[in-house]
């Protein structure tokens, strides 16, 4: 059942939007754990915290901070065309709400990500 | 595109427009156990709208706090973390946002394992184990929040 999530041919977007929606949901679940050990270090004091960030917040893991930020994005904007579908809104012009979920999330992310560009490369 | 009336969204029959095309889940599962099944369907309502509405609020909370974390160099210094942190007001909306954020991931978890063959033959072992990492969840949160 799990691997008909990563099937693509033969599938709607409607359906693969579903799947990606699941799957990010699956990745910020686990950086929500990640993110709430990784907050522990400020218990540590400034040291072990700037240690983590000097890890973390830097040019090397900018593509996984754009693939997390695009995740979220993604999960974010989705999950707000699914709940107007099922609060019943629009649902006759589902494809055209799918179309503009993605070019939002596009949009959003291409700026999110110019912005933490600019963060983090300075 | 066909237009889907009853679908089943995490282990509910919805009746309604809903989805189009989703990955058919189907309630008469011989393996599934009949009352783990009733077991599970009695709170899945409330859980369903609460999903939704988490969702909503998460849009608004991630978004912002996404926005404050890189809004400069400078927020994710030490010092104004804690500051940050230190602050009353801020770590209520931080608990609540802790609260949000567990359930509706967790909940989501739970939704994503009954759906598979497994989740269906273990449903109560599923919801209690979602329902025990949530709790823990907040609670390591809420520890680190009051500690500053």
């Amino acid at each position: 059942m799990l691997v008909d999530w990563f099937r693509i041919k033969g599938r709607s977007l409607h359906s693969l939007a579903f799947s990606f929606h699941r799957l990010t949901g699956i990745v910020l679940m686990i950086y929500l754990i990640l993110h709430l050990t990784y907050l522990t270090s400020l218990r540590f004091g400034k040291e072990s915290y700037e240690y983590l960030i000097s890890l973390t917040v830097r040019p090397e893991t900018l593509p996984f901070d754009l693939l997390l930020l695009l995740a979220t994005v993604f999960h974010g904007v989705n999950g707000i065309r699914l709940v107007i579908h099922e609060l019943g809104f629009v649902y006759e012009k589902r494809n055209l709400i799918l179309y503009l979920t993605f070019g939002i999330v596009l949009i959003v992310w291409l700026y999110a990500g110019y912005l933490m560009f600019l963060l983090i490369m300075g | 595109m066909k237009e889907v009336k009853n679908v089943n969204v995490i282990g509910l029959t919805i009746t309604g427009k809903t989805e189009d095309d989703r990955v058919v889940r189907s309630d008469n599962d011989s393996n599934i156990n009949e009352e783990n099944k009733m077991d599970t369907k009695k709170l899945e309502p409330i859980a369903f709208i609460f999903q939704l509405f988490s969702g909503i609020l998460l849009a608004v909370f991630v978004a912002s706090h996404i926005y404050i974390t890189h809004l400069n160099e400078e927020a994710l210094k030490y010092e104004s973390v804690v500051e940050r942190l230190s602050n009353s007001t801020i770590k209520v909306i931080y608990f609540l946002f802790l609260v949000i954020v567990c359930f509706h991931a967790f909940n989501g978890l739970r939704a994503i394992l009954l759906d598979t063959n497994f989740g269906k033959r273990n449903a109560r072992m599923v919801n209690l184990l979602c329902l025990i990492i949530s709790i823990v969840s907040i609670l390591y949160g809420a520890t680190l929040l009051i500690s500053f």
